[in-house]
């Protein structure tokens, strides 16, 4: 049974609820479900069967009820779960492990209630309420004591800024007390635990706005690489997940116009933070932790700078130029310049810039997707697909150009590392490699180009020897010609031109693009190497002063050339030339 | 909030093939591919038999063979439509992933693998969708159905298999090799920069897609033979043959791909 401090008992119903979540919480923490050995997963998800005594039999063994509970846990945490409910017995002792710490007397004339983690979004839900004109209720799960004095110094700093309301401030433990080691570490369910406490709340009070915030890159939380598959990634606040828990809420409450929603969900985290610049206190951030391993960090660096938390909150403030309240030496680790550990450390740095790499390169909201048909969990089951699956793609369009845009910024920060070569080749901007990412589109159009007639050359030949150089010309002219399409539509700012005698530069375009032009040169043996070498010699001069880029295919069926790295690099290290050999 | 899990391979005897082919100075898809699929080759071949993947695969077999007959809103109510009027091809996707969610429950256990087969089918018919349609935003149901209709020929079918399994297995492999791809990632490593590593993914789909043309042919025929067998109506135990041979074949291929 749960005392309450609203100077009421709490419903029985309302205390099933909590007495189900906390024993939810705990079979998830209880029962392990990964191990490092096992690669393929197959322990990933696991089978509960729970027998849960509760006080109002006949409510919790409603099948609507029953239905709604095991949908909504099953998305969350990705395990199968099947409840029978019993008859609690009366006389139990009243539970200490669970209760409300603050007392609330009398009843605040609240009318939303946030969960409040402590973290930098939570804290712009609260702003933006206040903002909006609202009282709200501030509802915590304290899991540890170090999170608990975060949240409350937190809180004590918005009450001064904000006198005139109090932000009741409602904090839960739900922990372990004795018995085993918790094993499992991933607390899917933790959300659910969470949320509970909110609605247990917003119930006693009569309220029916519930608000679990999360920027929508997180909430959404699409795989960055191959190895994230289904519950690898969390899904506390994914939209999904709170479509059911709300469904299932309202059957629970019977409160048809409850709501459980996340107000940032199309919002980026750059965009949550300007948020709470604007609210006027952005000194507040500084205030907040996001890191993952938040129990295991100091007052001094509260973050690792390492986690995926750690990196995302990095980027979006120096995105939202907030650096100033999210000092670098409050991370341990500087993911810019820092060497990164392998395994974890280096996989979500990688992933992360893997990632925004991957959106840039995508045309448009239907090859969004389709490469990402996790985003189909996504779309409400009322209202209108299609608009939200455009509020989506600008939503991580604009997330890439957050993240994509600082790189660009921290490569020019840090460009003495760069130039020094004295950059760690493990740090962030040191995967870069040799700054591939923001590599010319013409040099990737060029290579594209390159690979696709280097490997039809030798195919188109091999029946029927080449004749003369025209005759492989007009081979590879051929080629192009079948794959134009396909590379006007990767890359619509390249102009193209195939050279046959000699470049024709009468048609150049005048919005100052540089045209690309195919150049194709045959090597019958060894004695014409050095005549062709140079002829290239000459072209690369008479390319350049016509501000035109050129790719030289050379068919070289005999291998005359002996060290290709050697012919290629002396005409590549002049801007906009390339050099591909067939053979 | 916002938390990723993240494994490793095991330096075992098992995969030290797969850390060879990415710690080589040109790490290519065939040899990664082919090392990755030898490793899991239990774990693959086991995957014939996940009766979730073959749902999957039904589901696109009853959607091209229903779009053909005049009753195509009454199999998307059989195969746990809730809807079946649609107002994009969006919503077409997103209510055949929740049907295809709570059917799947009913076949057995979820793991990674008949998720990535759920994801798997959601891509193939999204493409399929695009390419009869053009866009995925503002097809309504007429539209969809004459774009399954287009595709539930014999040689078309074929190909949407093809895709089908070359994707499962194509993710299965990412799956993988992206567990320790990252530590391959910088200019001391063998790919220079995450956009290496995107192209070479690439590769990777497309060598699973090549790899799997032997799968194309064979449902070309087992389509049409079927389907005039049982009248219209192959049944979800008719296609689980066929999902093991497309399964095995693949992994074979991949796995002789180098040789």
């Amino acid at each position: 049974m749960f005392r309450t401090g609203f100077g009421q008992e709490i419903p029985r119903y309302l205390d099933d609820l909590l007495w189900v979540a906390s024993f939810v919480y705990m079979a998830d923490r209880g029962v392990l479900r990964y191990t490092p050995k096992d690669v393929f997963a197959d322990r990933w998800c696991r089978g509960f069967r729970m027998v849960v005594p509760v006080w109002d039999l006949a409510l919790w063994q409603d099948p609507k009820v029953q239905l709604a509970l095991d949908e909504t846990l099953r998305f969350l945490t990705g395990d199968e779960w099947s409840f029978e409910f019993v008859q609690r017995a009366e006389g139990e002792p009243i539970q200490k492990v669970l209760h409300f710490h603050e007392p609330i007397h009398p009843l605040p004339r609240a009318d939303v209630v946030i969960l409040f983690s402590g973290g930098a979004d939570s804290l712009a839900a609260v702003l933006e309420a206040v903002q909006q004109g609202h009282r709200p209720v501030l509802v915590s799960h304290r899991a540890a004591p170090v999170v608990d004095a975060r949240q409350r110094n937190l809180v004590g700093l918005i009450r001064k800024r904000y006198p005139a309301w109090d932000f009741p401030h409602i904090s839960m433990w739900v922990n372990r007390k004795g018995g085993p080691r918790t094993k499992e570490q991933s607390q899917r369910s933790r959300s659910f635990l969470f949320a509970s406490l909110g609605v247990v709340t917003a119930a006693m009070l009569g309220l029916d706005d519930v608000r679990l915030c999360d920027n929508g890159v997180v909430s959404i939380n699409l795989p960055q690489s191959g190895q994230n598959v289904g519950t690898f990634l969390t899904r506390s606040t994914h939209p999904r997940h709170l479509e059911l828990l709300q469904e299932f809420a309202r059957i629970l409450t019977g409160r048809a116009g409850l709501t459980i929603r996340n107000t940032f969900i199309y919002k980026t985290r750059r965009e949550v933070f300007e948020d709470i610049r604007a609210s006027g206190h952005p000194e507040l951030l500084q205030e907040t932790v996001s890191c993952a391993h938040l129990e295991a960090m100091t007052k001094q660096q509260p973050h690792c700078g390492v986690c995926s938390q750690c990196i995302d909150r990095r980027f979006a403030s120096i995105a939202a130029e907030m650096q100033m309240y999210d000092l670098a030496k409050r991370y341990e680790k500087d993911i810019f310049i820092g060497p990164l550990g392998e395994g974890v450390e280096r996989t979500h740095a990688e992933n992360y810039v893997r990632f925004a790499r991957l959106l840039e390169e995508l045309p448009n909201a239907d090859a969004f997707f389709k490469q990402f048909p996790e985003l189909y969990d996504c779309l409400p089951t009322d209202g209108n697909p299609d608009w939200h699956g455009e509020q989506l793609w600008s939503l991580f369009q604009r997330h890439q150009q957050n993240v994509n845009g600082v790189l660009d910024l921290m490569i020019g920060h840090h460009a003495a590392l760069i130039r020094r070569g004295t950059l760690p080749p493990t740090s962030l901007l040191g995967l870069m490699g040799r700054g591939q990412h923001v590599v010319d589109p013409r040099d990737r159009c060029a290579h594209r180009l390159r690979d696709l007639l280097c490997s039809a050359l030798p195919s188109a030949f091999q029946t029927e020897e080449a004749r003369s150089e025209r005759h492989v010309q007009d081979v590879g002219e051929a080629v192009f010609q079948g794959a134009m399409e396909t590379l006007y539509r990767e890359t619509p700012q390249l102009p193209f031109g195939a050279v046959t005698t000699k470049a024709d530069f009468s048609d150049l375009p005048t919005d100052g693009a540089k045209p690309l032009f195919l150049e194709f040169k045959y090597v019958r043996g060894r004695d014409r190497l050095n005549g062709i070498q140079t002829e290239m010699t000459s072209r690369v001069l008479v390319y350049r002063q016509q501000g035109a880029c050129v790719l030289f295919i050379v068919y070289d069926p005999n291998a005359a050339i002996t060290n290709i790295g050697q012919f290629t690099v002396d005409f590549e290290c002049h801007e906009g030339v390339w050099v591909g050999v067939a053979r | 909030m916002g938390h990723i899990r993240l494994g490793r391979l095991p330096k075992t005897r098992k995969w030290r093939a797969v850390f060879s082919a990415l710690e080589s100075a040109a790490p290519n898809a065939p040899d990664l591919a082919a090392a990755t699929a030898e490793a899991a080759e239990e774990r693959f071949a086991a995957l014939a038999g996940d009766p979730i993947i073959n749902f999957c695969f039904w589901t696109l077999v009853r959607i091209a063979t229903s779009a053909r007959s005049g009753d195509f809103t009454d199999e998307l109510l059989r195969l746990g439509f809730r809807v079946t009027s649609f107002t994009s091809g969006l919503s077409f996707v997103h209510q055949l992933s929740q049907a295809v969610e709570r059917q799947s429950r009913l076949r057995g256990e979820p793991n990674v693998f008949s998720r990535m087969a759920q994801l798997g089918l959601r891509e193939v018919v999204s493409a399929n969708i695009l390419e009869q349609s053009r866009s995925l935003f503002g097809t309504e149901t007429v539209g969809i159905q004459a774009a399954w209709r287009a595709l539930s020929t014999e040689a078309r079918f074929g190909r949407v298999a093809r895709q089908f399994f070359a994707d499962l297995m194509s993710r299965s492999l990412r799956y993988l090799v992206d567990k320790e791809l990252s530590n391959h990632v910088g200019p001391e490593g063998s790919f220079a920069s995450p956009s290496v590593v995107l192209e070479f993914h690439k590769s990777l789909d497309g060598y699973c897609f090549e790899s799997a043309k032997i799968v194309e042919e064979f449902a070309s025929g087992w389509f049409s033979k079927h389907n005039w067998q049982s009248n219209n109506n192959i049944t979800e135990a008719n296609t689980a043959g066929f999902t093991a041979y497309a399964i095995e074949k693949i992994a074979m291929e991949l796995q002789e791909g180098r040789r």
